[in-house]
């Protein structure tokens, strides 16, 4: 049936020899950069104040705000108070829709090669799964909705409150062998790559570059504050969770048993 | 030894285990899974070159009070990128596996005959 | 001017609502890849000469550099990105004839997406996420036909490609922990790094440039890729991905490592490391071709050597032998889709994939043979085509022994290259002409392949052949149109003082693009 083609084994061998050789020098390379005593920057050497992010810390990229960051504030150019989620939807927001887009093309990548998969067998889910799923759905809605929405405020995000939800629609799909129609989550994930996209270009029209804040960033701490970050988060998490329950569907076989 | 070198130690432990995985296993789903190790280990490595001393976590709440000292930011919003193109190369990576094993019927790296007969050297692909 | 960006977002249009109008209308996605490629390429050519061959350096989220992430469309980026729309519109055509999923066009989509931002790019994990887009969507694609020998090309394209990819998020993480900063021209204008550190980070970072570049130690995945593959997906990995794994590496290599101080502990060590790799993939590629029996995969270590030698033009230094590099890069990106589309052809044709079984298919269908012959020519470096200027400039610059990057060996390393040049040429058109000797020769009457099969040659596979063909033969007899202009890229990529220049410019307060 199958034919593995044996390595010989002067080969196995040789090769063997050249990993550890390779795997050596590049140790001895590691090892001389931590105890080279030449001039020059050595590792580690910029301290966090010397680094670009201490300017996202304070919020001072375009006008110097003295570090004096606190909440409550308004007027700052950014308004979140999650520093991270204002790199991530703000000032680097490119990396952000370019990650969103390698979600997007691993899921298509998936439909596309897992579209003849054989039916396969499941034992039927017992009473007390089917009982309990929905139940369990609800709180896991509330969660990750509200994962998702707080984003600026809390540790959090588009990105966790997709998964987070996406794992209820996993559940559900499991205890019902039914995993929705795969076209309809390829359609949500479309419009919400559209939206991120509409997002940008409206940032150019209003403001002067892509993907730019153009809505009034109010106080930081409120819900309203950072501009465009709540919009663009929320459609990042809807656009993940379409993404995980396409390829959760997928692996599955697109089940379509009704309950 | 500081709290960052113990965690900077550890981030290239992951590593070499990692690229041992990638570079002496055999079976597919071992590769895959030190690949996504490799991946674990990077991360770690990222987010421990953000430390500062008595540093405390970048979110502006009530208590943080005026002039607060962050945790370098910046890492951490790699990180969340870079794990989420670990979970997307990873996804695609088995499902290669799942089609490489329904025609080659094995999972080693070594085989190379797809189907019953023919061998993939003598494959057509147009 | 802001809209400039369109140049680069224009794909993402196409790869999203691809897989909406193939719902709304059977295989209509495939026709707006096409429109969309013809407009990014006449966009670009419009945008080019309006911008009027300056560098423009585009801000993206109204945040300057380094804080935010710029894109820098200088006339190396804009020219090749050009060229990679030109290139992936012939490329769509010729694959009009197969039906394809339109998973399968947003996935090329995405690819060329990927391509375009690695070339423009101005900032360093940036750069590493275009890479992994580019990863994601060639693997799909070239596991979606065969499953055989595509899933092993995928598999052997994918694990090298995961371990590469994070040493250089390694690397970026500690470079970012030594400078403090990720934008290019930013790193460029710190202070020096230490010699070892500079060796080490170097060395990580242009790892996956030489996996992409198909260079020597990296090369595994070429040859079983571009077998197992669909021919159109070979085509846009040689033309395409060629393009963007050597310019962005030109922009790393160049602009920030040789060009500045910031690594000048480690220059000599790391244009000696590039020249050695480059020299050693010339000769492995083309002594691995001489014996090959695959057809694609005698293309493929093909690639490999051209490759080596674009690559050897950036460790020589020197903007005239980097001109010289570019044009063979031009050459290789126009003549090797042509050629795999012809191999994509006749594979279709006879049936067979060892070139030794195609006896006499040229006789057969001459048009393509014809094809084949001129990409074979120009890949030689035959005068009255292409590749033959490319070669000349570099044998010239090479020869007088200037501009020499490394401060040692002075006149030793450019007589190696010319040496090794010389002999990948003598190889590469053995091996080639031994290949059209099959092709036309007469066959014995009992055994014409194709015979069972004999397929009309429909437009739209030939025209894209026949355009390819006709740019490499206008180019090879004037090339002074094209040289003025592949000098200026030459600069923009060596040129380290202006690309700080242009990018880090303090910005009223209101922000947008310069």
């Amino acid at each position: 049936m199958t034919a593995g083609r044996k390595m010989k084994r002067s080969h196995r061998v040789l090769i063997n020899i050249l990993v550890f050789i390779v795997l050596c020098v590049a140790g001895f390379l590691v090892y001389r950069s931590f105890t080279d005593t030449g001039e020059g920057k050595k590792l580690l050497s910029a301290a966090v104040e010397d680094r670009v992010s201490v300017k996202f810390s304070e919020k001072s990229v375009r006008e110097d705000t003295g570090s004096q960051v606190s909440f409550g504030t308004e007027g700052y150019e950014s308004g979140s108070a999650n520093i991270v989620t204002s790199i991530v939807v703000n000032y680097r927001a490119f990396d952000t829709l370019l990650e969103v887009i390698i979600l997007f093309a691993s899921t298509a990548g998936i439909a596309m090669l897992m579209e003849k998969r054989k039916r396969r067998i499941y034992t039927e889910s017992s009473q007390i799964v089917k009982t309990a799923v929905p139940v369990i759905n609800l709180f896991i809605y509330v969660v990750g909705i509200v994962i998702i929405l707080r984003g600026h405020l809390s540790p959090g995000g588009g990105f966790a409150g997709g998964a987070v939800l996406a794992s209820a629609f996993i559940l559900t799909s499991l205890a019902f062998r039914n995993t929705g129609r795969g076209i309809l989550y390829m359609v949500l994930e479309t419009l919400m790559g559209l939206g991120i996209l509409a997002v940008g270009l409206l940032g150019i029209y209003y403001g002067g570059g892509f993907l730019q804040n153009f809505l009034p960033t109010g106080r930081v701490g409120d819900f309203f504050s950072g501009g465009t970050v709540v919009i663009l988060y929320t459609l990042i998490g809807v656009k993940v969770l379409s993404e995980i329950s396409g390829i959760s569907g997928s692996f599955l076989g697109n089940l379509k048993e009704k309950r | 030894m500081s709290i960052q070198q113990l965690f900077l130690y550890n981030a290239s432990a992951i590593l070499l285990i990692g690229v041992f995985g990638i570079l002496t296993r055999r079976n597919i789903i071992k590769i895959l899974l030190s690949i996504n190790i490799l991946q674990t280990g990077a991360n770690l490595l990222l987010v421990a070159l953000g430390w500062r001393p008595s540093g405390i976590a970048p979110i502006i709440t009530e208590n943080t009070g005026h002039a607060p000292l962050f945790v370098d930011p910046l890492p951490q919003a790699m990180v969340l990128t870079a794990i989420v193109i670990a979970f997307g190369t990873t996804a695609l990576g088995l499902v290669i596996a799942i089609k490489y094993y329904m025609s080659h019927r094995s999972l080693e790296t070594s085989s190379f005959m797809y189907g019953k007969t023919k061998s993939d050297d003598e494959e057509v692909v147009q | 001017m802001n809209y400039i960006i369109l140049f680069l977002i224009l794909p993402l249009f196409s790869a999203f609502l691809a897989p909406v109008c193939s719902i709304v209308r059977g295989r209509f996605g495939k026709y707006l890849n096409i429109v969309v490629y013809a407009a990014g390429a006449a966009g670009g050519i419009y945008f080019f000469t309006v911008s009027g061959f300056n560098a423009y350096s585009v801000i993206i989220g109204g945040w300057k550099p380094p804080y935010g992430i710029n894109l820098y469309l200088g006339p190396a980026a804009f020219g090749f990105g050009i060229l990679i729309y030109f290139i992936a519109f012939l490329i769509h055509i010729y694959d009009l004839q197969n039906n394809r999923p339109a998973y399968y066009h947003m996935l090329f989509a995405l690819f060329v997406f990927a391509s375009l931002g690695m070339t423009m790019t101005g900032d360093l994990f940036n750069l590493f996420i275009f890479i992994e887009i580019g990863t994601i969507a060639l693997l799909g694609l070239s596991a979606s036909v065969s499953p055989g020998s595509g899933t092993r090309g995928a598999l052997k394209y994918f694990v090298p490609a995961a371990l590469v990819s994070m040493i250089m998020l390694a690397g970026i993480a500690l470079l970012y922990s030594s400078l403090g900063t990720l934008n290019i021209a930013h790193i460029a204008r710190s202070s020096e790094l230490n010699g070892s550190l500079a060796f080490l980070l170097g060395i990580g970072m242009l790892g996956i440039f030489f996996f992409e570049a198909e260079l020597f130690p990296f090369n595994t995945w070429v040859p079983d890729l571009y077998k197992g593959a669909p021919s159109s997906i070979a085509a846009g990995v040689a033309g395409i991905g060629g393009i963007a794994g050597v310019v962005s590496f030109g922009r790393v290599f160049l602009t920030m490592m040789a060009g500045s101080d910031t690594f000048r502990f480690a220059r000599s060590r790391l244009t000696a490391v590039v020249f050695i790799i480059a020299a050693a993939s010339i000769v492995i590629g083309e002594l691995a071709a001489l014996k090959e029996e695959d057809f694609k995969k005698v293309l493929a270590f093909s690639s490999v050597s051209h490759m080596g030698i674009v690559v050897l033009t950036f460790s020589i230094g020197g903007s005239v032998a980097l001109t010289a590099g570019l044009f063979i890069l031009l050459n290789h990106s126009v003549v090797k889709p042509l050629m795999l589309m012809t191999a994509g052809f006749y594979i279709k044709t006879s049936g067979k994939a060892r070139w030794r079984e195609m006896r006499g298919i040229a006789r057969r269908y001459p048009l393509t043979g014809a094809l084949f012959v001129v990409g074979a020519l120009s890949l030689m470096g035959m005068p009255l085509f292409a590749g033959f200027w490319g070669k000349m400039i570099l044998l010239k610059s090479l020869f007088s022994g200037q501009g020499s990057l490394s401060a040692a060996g002075q006149q030793t390393f450019p007589l190696i290259g010319a040496a090794v040049i010389l002999f990948s040429v003598i190889l590469e058109g053995t091996y080639f002409m031994r290949i059209g000797h099959v092709f036309f020769e007469a066959p014995p009457s009992e055994d014409i392949p194709g015979r069972s099969r004999r397929l009309k040659i429909s437009l739209s596979t030939a025209a894209p052949a026949l355009i390819l063909a006709l740019v490499v033969v206008f180019f090879g007899l004037r090339p002074g149109l094209i040289e003025g202009y592949l000098s200026r890229a030459a600069a923009d990529l060596i040129n380290t003082a202006d690309y700080i220049n242009n990018v880090l410019v303090t910005l009223s307060a209101a922000g947008g693009a310069l």
